[in-house]
């Protein structure tokens, strides 16, 4: 049985870009990479065509997506691939908007709560080629591991695949609340959580999970993959993004996987550094440029893709005022993305610095020495400034766990621009 | 810093004011205090710009922008001689003309200055010291906007690094940058406030992008179900097409033949029977037998009536023959007397024409001889007249008459005798006597006037004339015509007494002529007389009787003869005539009687030509009417035998026919002829549709018989057909509609697939959201930093800033005779002042809870520190205080002076006051009092 594992699609994703063309392509891309998925399923004369959840991403499913969708499906049903599809956390089998409006192919089989449902494949002679047992969420919020209830089924030599939306707990460093899996890991609630060792123990030849973004293989034997989300979405979704082939021919050995890279558009993270010389923001677009260019030399990509990328300047250098400045990072943008010939391009800031470094001045015993001694027990979260949480606009616990570490947060860097800014220069502030 | 001496030159008001002893070797200097006194607007501001001035140069630095310029014209100009805390002395002098100037000398040797502080002075701001050294009564109050801000960042800097921009200034650009992106209320426009808004728009859009949404899914609906309907409709049409269709065939192809069909199985039945004996037509041939035998009755009636009428005009001919033969006896004796009319006849013309002959000669006769036409004249008296009677008197007339014609013709021959002789000669003559005779005389003058006898104008007359002539000539020509005219007038009196005597003799012989003419013509009347007489009644003409001759009697008697001759011939004449009327009369009446009418007795051959042809004709037709008798008797035999020939076969038609119309042989011939008709058609009919439908006729009928085992009655079709046409039309107006509102809806599909979806929407709120994160964030980082800034600063003033307080609070001890003796500031954010003292161990505010006196205390005592603190380590600036203790009591003031005498000991002071007690009173402890006064301003 060969099949095509496909997750977290996430259709109708909201981006968030700057440019309207930028958003307008993305959104056109998550629909491409599933139009080429499904290519690829119909041109290898897949047997089945794995859905493991977040196939739609928006609260509400737009028309146009879902006639998109629809489309897709039944080129899969008139192609002889049968659809097995098991809902996610964003697209939970309860909602009448989405899962339960569409019109399903009859090749497609929607397991839109927890089942499980047993789902016989059959090969292109007709005969069955093995079975595929999904669970989906039927909330958006669902808690319960859902891969407990999940079998292979009995009495029969065939390979068996089991189709689930969930948090495995050895997935991606999966901590207990908010993880942060690192680079293309993304942070990812742990509904539906299972347990690693549950899943293998569990009898499945393959288990095609989804929900995290990041591709990755949590299991060899048996084989636990995620195949990452379909086309990546934001700037830590790094990398190539598509769907797994699966060849189960052998139900006695793993099965063979294969990564095929079906997003158009590959995002990218720019690290630029070294910014200490460049006096001039054509000179900073020169340094860009350059690792721009030695990062392509080392991963060119496919050909054809877009790229979008996130360029952090970091360190120090004397423009970090002009960076700063509302706007300008809006001209580099422009002016890189030109440069760079990508599709869309977002220049962080934050962390570049003036040039000066404040522990120079720290044991000054003037007012100056006092203010970066105090800014640095802010930063450690011990200074006590008289401040709440309502004296500030943007803290959010759910995202900085103390307002402390909010302000530790803020505060980075923040010695640099108070050196910068309390210095009398020649002809003025520094 | 002190003030030696100084001397204005010019400025403001101020002029040629000197204080101090500005040179010379007893050089007297100001004291450490200097009294300047004077009344209000007497020049206490101008001198203390004045001083400033010698400091810090001119500003402005132009002439006629200077609040000072001199009110005369001139410039601004002033000098000082200064003693600096070191020991050492300098002069500074400035001038503004159209640029500033300025010199110091220090230690002898000159310097430009043009326009620059003083360096002694240099380490004070020229702001700072405007604002911080100059105390007047409102400034004490409290040290106030930049100034103020300015002392505490100099403070700070004092004791800190001097490479430091002010804390409170980085604060602020932190705090500014903060407001900038947020705020906590509603002031001002920050970016945050502005992303929020378009939050709001989007979340607008968005639920539009979500209305649009439903709207295209709903439309889709609407167009799925138009779709459904109109597939549903095309199906109903193509039902009802092929309903159309159907009935078409069966109205167009199968119903004509249903039709002929059934018509063909009524017209068999219609013509059924046995007709083999009947004629083809047996209306026709009832009628045709019916006509026959009425025509053969009409035949024999007239055949007989043929033969009556023969048999008449025979009887009528020979009445017409016995009758001619009489007739034609009348007219051949009237022929014969016709014959013997002609001689008759021949005799009266004979004896007319003699009498027209001889009433033609008389008529001429008489034309010639009277004046009035012959039948107007008696004929008695033609035919009596006396012809010798008259022959007679003619002679005697004509024997009269050329007796007097011959007297007559003498005497008018003597009378043309003698006038031919007697005729005297004419006057012409006479005259031309008379002019020869005077042009000769007139001739001669001329000839004497050559030779001077004559005058001038008559012989210039003849002279021209003798000038014609030869010279010799005129007088002979002249006298030639006297004479000449002269004798001729002699003859012609001689010729008219010749003539007049031959006249007399004439007329004597003419009254005897005369005499003897009348005799005779008495006698020539006399003679007519007669002659009329002999002439009677007869009207001859006048002419004839004027001049009667013999021939006149000769005529007469003829005409008498002639009108004899004629009387007699007439009488035979109207003999001849009344025989022949009577002959003309006998023929007439033969002719009468022979039933002739005669135009004339020439008609009678012609008439009884007439008779005998018309009796002949009588015969020929009496034969022919013999004829005709048996012509017509033959005829009507034969039509008799055709009449009952044809009744027999009327009477077996009828008889057949009768058996097919209930006993009537007309109705049987009817319907014989219908059932016959019919039989025909039928047959018609079945070859007509064989040769429409070759080799299909059975198929179609086997058709037919389908359709109408169906229930086909082939009536109603084209209503059942127009009713298909109308449902159709309907459903195609229908399948229209629906086409239209599914274009509609394709349009409005389109258009609402145009507008963003609700997740672009949501990528742009995210967006917008990023962003008000990031500008949170940002501003919470400038919030941050400002905090921390301002801590630090406090934390460094809390640690450092009490060196001033204390010298303030030393101050304010001894102005309050130790009531107070410390002073403390508000942490951050609280500006204010607070003291203590020994009976006030809580810090007090300063501002509301003190008397006006003990907080103007206060604020000398910080204002003293401020300026120590500002200038400490470097040159003491001059301190000039305005009326600052005006409102003390004594006890306070003498505190005040007592403090200004420390103060004095470091710092020059000059205390301006209107009120001269004070400066009396500073004067006594030692002070320089210059006065000023408004004259003197």
């Amino acid at each position: 049985m060969r099949l095509l594992h496909i997750a977290d699609v996430h259709l109708d994703t909201a981006f968030a870009s700057r440019s309207q063309d930028v958003r307008n392509r993305l959104r056109r891309a998550s629909r491409e990479a599933f139009a080429r998925a499904v290519d690829t399923a119909l041109e290898e004369r897949m047997d089945a065509f794995l859905i493991a959840g977040d196939l739609f991403d928006g609260v509400r499913l737009s028309f146009e997506t879902e006639r998109f969708l629809a489309e897709q499906l039944l080129r899969l049903d008139k192609g002889g691939v049968q659809t097995v599809y098991a809902t996610g956390n964003h697209d939970p089998g309860d909602d009448d908007a989405r899962v339960g409006s569409l019109a399903w192919p009859k090749s497609t089989t929607v397991a839109a709560n927890a089942g499980p449902h047993a789902v016989p494949v059959l090969g292109r002679d007709g005969q069955a080629a093995g079975w595929v047992t999904a669970a989906g969420h039927a909330g958006p919020r669902e808690t319960a591991d859902l891969s407990l209830a999940m079998r292979p089924r009995l009495g029969t030599s065939l390979p068996q695949v089991a189709l689930l939306h969930t948090q495995a707990s050895a997935a991606g460093g999966a901590k207990a609340s908010v993880d942060r899996a690192g680079p293309g890991g993304g942070v990812h609630r742990p509904y539906a959580p299972s347990n690693v060792e549950n899943l293998r123990r569990a009898g499945f030849h393959y288990w095609a999970l989804g929900h995290v973004h990041r591709r990755q293989a949590v299991s060899d034997d048996p084989a636990i993959h995620y195949p990452g989300n379909l086309q990546g979405r934001n700037p830590v979704e790094t990398g190539p993004k598509g769907g797994l082939v699966v060849d189960l021919g052998s139900a006695a050995g793993p099965p063979l996987v294969e990564f095929r890279e079906f997003a158009p558009v590959r995002w990218e993270r720019l690290v630029v550094s070294g910014l200490e010389n460049a006096q001039t923001l054509e000179q900073l677009v020169q340094t860009a440029a350059r690792e721009w260019d030695r990062l392509r030399a080392e991963d060119p990509g496919p050909p054809n893709v877009e790229w979008m990328v996130v360029a952090e300047l970091v360190g120090p250098t004397a423009l970090w005022r002009e960076l700063r400045r509302a706007g300008e990072a809006e001209v580099l943008e422009d002016e890189l993305a030109e440069r760079l010939s990508v599709l869309g391009i977002e220049v962080r800031t934050a962390a570049v610095r003036p040039r000066i470094r404040p522990d120079d001045h720290e044991a000054r015993r003037d007012v100056l020495g006092e203010v970066l001694r105090l800014a640095k027990e802010v930063a450690g979260g011990g200074a006590e400034l008289g401040l709440g949480a309502s004296d500030f606009a943007g803290f959010d616990p759910e995202r900085d766990p103390s307002l402390e570490a909010y302000l530790s947060r803020l505060v980075e860097g923040g010695a640099e621009e108070i050196v910068s800014r309390m210095l009398v220069e020649k002809d003025g502030p520094a | 810093m002190r003030f030696d001496a100084v001397k204005i030159a010019r400025y403001g008001r101020l002029a040629d004011l000197t204080a101090g002893v500005p040179s010379g070797s007893d050089k007297s200097s100001l004291p450490a205090v200097v009294v300047v006194l004077g009344p209000n607007e007497s020049g206490k501001s101008t001198f203390f710009s004045f001083l400033t001035t010698l400091l810090y140069g001119f500003k402005p630095a132009a002439r006629e922008r200077h609040p000072y310029a001199p009110w005369d014209g001139g410039d601004p100009e002033g000098w000082a001689r200064i003693a600096l805390d070191d020991g050492s002395t300098l002069e500074v002098s400035r001038r503004l003309r159209s640029s500033p100037t300025g010199t110091v000398v220090v230690d002898g040797r000159a310097e430009e200055l043009r326009n620059r502080p003083l360096e002694a002075a240099r380490h004070v701001p020229r702001v700072v010291y405007r604002q911080v050294y100059a105390l007047g009564l409102s400034e004490l109050a409290a040290l106030q906007g930049e100034a103020r801000d300015l002392v505490q960042d100099r403070l700070a800097g004092a004791l800190g690094s001097p490479d430091l921009r002010p804390a409170r200034v980085v604060a602020g650009e932190f705090d500014s940058d903060a407001d900038a992106l947020w705020r906590p209320n509603r002031r001002g426009r920050p970016v945050v406030r502005g992303l929020h808004a378009q939050l709001k728009q989007l979340a607008v859009q968005g639920r539009e992008a979500r209305a649009r949404d439903q709207e295209l899914r709903r439309k889709v609906e609407e167009r799925a179900a138009a779709e459904t309907k109109l597939e549903t409709l095309r199906e109903r049409r193509d039902a009802v097409r092929k309903h159309r269709r159907v009935l078409e065939d069966r109205l167009n192809r199968l119903r004509p033949v249903a039709r002929a069909l059934a018509r063909i199985r009524e017209l068999r039945e219609a013509g059924s029977g046995e007709f083999a004996e009947l004629p083809a037509d047996p209306r026709e041939r009832l009628a045709a037998l019916r006509l026959r035998r009425q025509d053969a009755e009409d035949r024999i009636v007239e055949l007989r009536q043929r033969a009556a009428d023969a048999r008449e005009a025979i009887r009528e001919h020979a009445g017409h023959r016995r009758q001619g033969a009489e007739t034609e006896a009348l007219l051949r004796e009237a022929a014969r007397l016709a014959a013997e009319l002609g001689a008759l006849e021949a005799d009266a013309a004979g004896a007319l024409e003699e009498v027209d002959a001889l009433a033609a000669r008389c008529e001429e006769q008489a034309r010639r001889l009277f004046s009035v036409p012959l039948d107007e004249i008696e004929a008695d008296a033609v035919e009596g007249l006396q012809a010798a009677e008259l022959h007679v008197r003619l002679e005697e007339l004509a024997n009269v008459r050329a007796e007097r014609r011959v007297a007559e013709e003498g005497l008018r021959a003597k009378l043309s005798a003698a006038a031919a002789q007697a005729e005297p000669p004419g006057k012409a003559r006479l005259a031309t006597g008379l002019v020869a005779a005077v042009v000769g005389g007139g001739l001669g003058a001329v000839s004497v006037a050559e030779t001077g006898a004559l005058g001038s104008g008559a012989g210039v007359a003849l002279g021209r004339l003798g000038d014609l002539l030869p010279g010799v000539a005129a007088p002979v020509a002249a006298t030639v015509l006297v004479a000449l005219g002269l004798a001729v007038a002699a003859h012609w009196v001689e010729a008219n007494r010749r003539v007049k005597i031959e006249r007399e003799a004439m007329e004597a012989s003419k009254r005897e002529d005369d005499r003897r003419i009348d005799a005779l013509r008495k006698r020539e009347a006399q003679a007519r007389g007669a002659m009329e007489a002999a002439v009677g009644e007869l009207p001859v003409r006048p002419a004839l009787l004027d001049g009667p001759d013999l021939g006149l009697a000769t005529s007469l008697e003829r005409m008498a003869e002639l009108a004899a001759r004629r009387k007699e011939r007439f009488v035979v004449l109207e003999e001849r005539r009344r025989t022949l009327e009577e002959t003309r009369g006998e023929i007439g009446r033969l002719a009468a009687k022979a039933g002739a009418t005669l135009g004339g007795a020439g008609d009678v051959q012609a008439v009884l030509a007439a008779a005998l042809e018309a009796a002949a004709k009588v015969r020929e037709e009496e034969a022919a009417a013999h004829r005709e008798l048996e012509r017509a008797e033959g005829e009507a035999a034969e039509a008799v035998r055709q009449w009952e020939g044809t009744g027999e076969a009327l009477r077996v038609l009828e008889v057949r026919l009768a058996e097919f119309g209930d006993g009537d042989p007309d109705q049987g011939a009817e319907a014989v002829a219908e059932r016959m008709e019919a039989r025909d058609r039928s047959h018609r009919l079945e070859d007509e549709l064989g040769r429409e439908h070759p080799g299909r006729l059975d198929d179609m009928a086997a058709e037919v018989g389908e359709a109408e085992s169906q229930g086909e009655t082939w009536d109603g079709l084209e209503d059942d057909l127009e009713a298909e046409v109308r449902r159709k039309e309907r459903l195609d107006a229908r399948a229209e509609e629906l086409r239209e509102a599914i274009g509609r809806l394709d349009s409005d599909i389109a258009h609402l697939g145009e507008g963003e979806t609700a997740d672009e929407v949501e990528g742009r709120v995210q967006v917008v959201r990023a962003r008000i994160g990031e500008a949170e964030e940002a501003r919470d980082r400038a919030f941050l930093l400002a905090r921390v800034v301002e801590e630090g600063d406090r934390r460094f003033r809390d640690r450092h800033q009490p060196t001033l307080l204390l010298r303030a609070g030393e101050h304010l001890r001894e102005i309050t005779g130790g009531r107070y003796h410390g002073i403390k500031a508000g942490s951050a954010g609280d500006r204010s002042f607070y003291v203590n003292g020994p009976s006030e161990p809580v810090p007090r505010r300063v501002e509301g809870s003190l008397s006006q006196g003990t907080r103007e205390q206060v604020y000398l005592a910080l204002r003293l520190a401020v300026v120590d603190h500002l200038d400490e380590g470097e040159e003491r600036l001059p301190l000039v205080m305005d009326e600052t203790l005006v409102n003390w009591d004594a006890t306070r003031r003498d505190r005040a002076f007592d403090l200004l005498e420390q103060v004095g000991r470091n710092r020059q002071v000059f205390l301006f006051t209107c009120h001269p007690a004070m400066a009396a009173e500073m004067e006594d402890r030692g002070a320089h009092v210059v006065a000023l006064n408004r004259s003197a301003a």
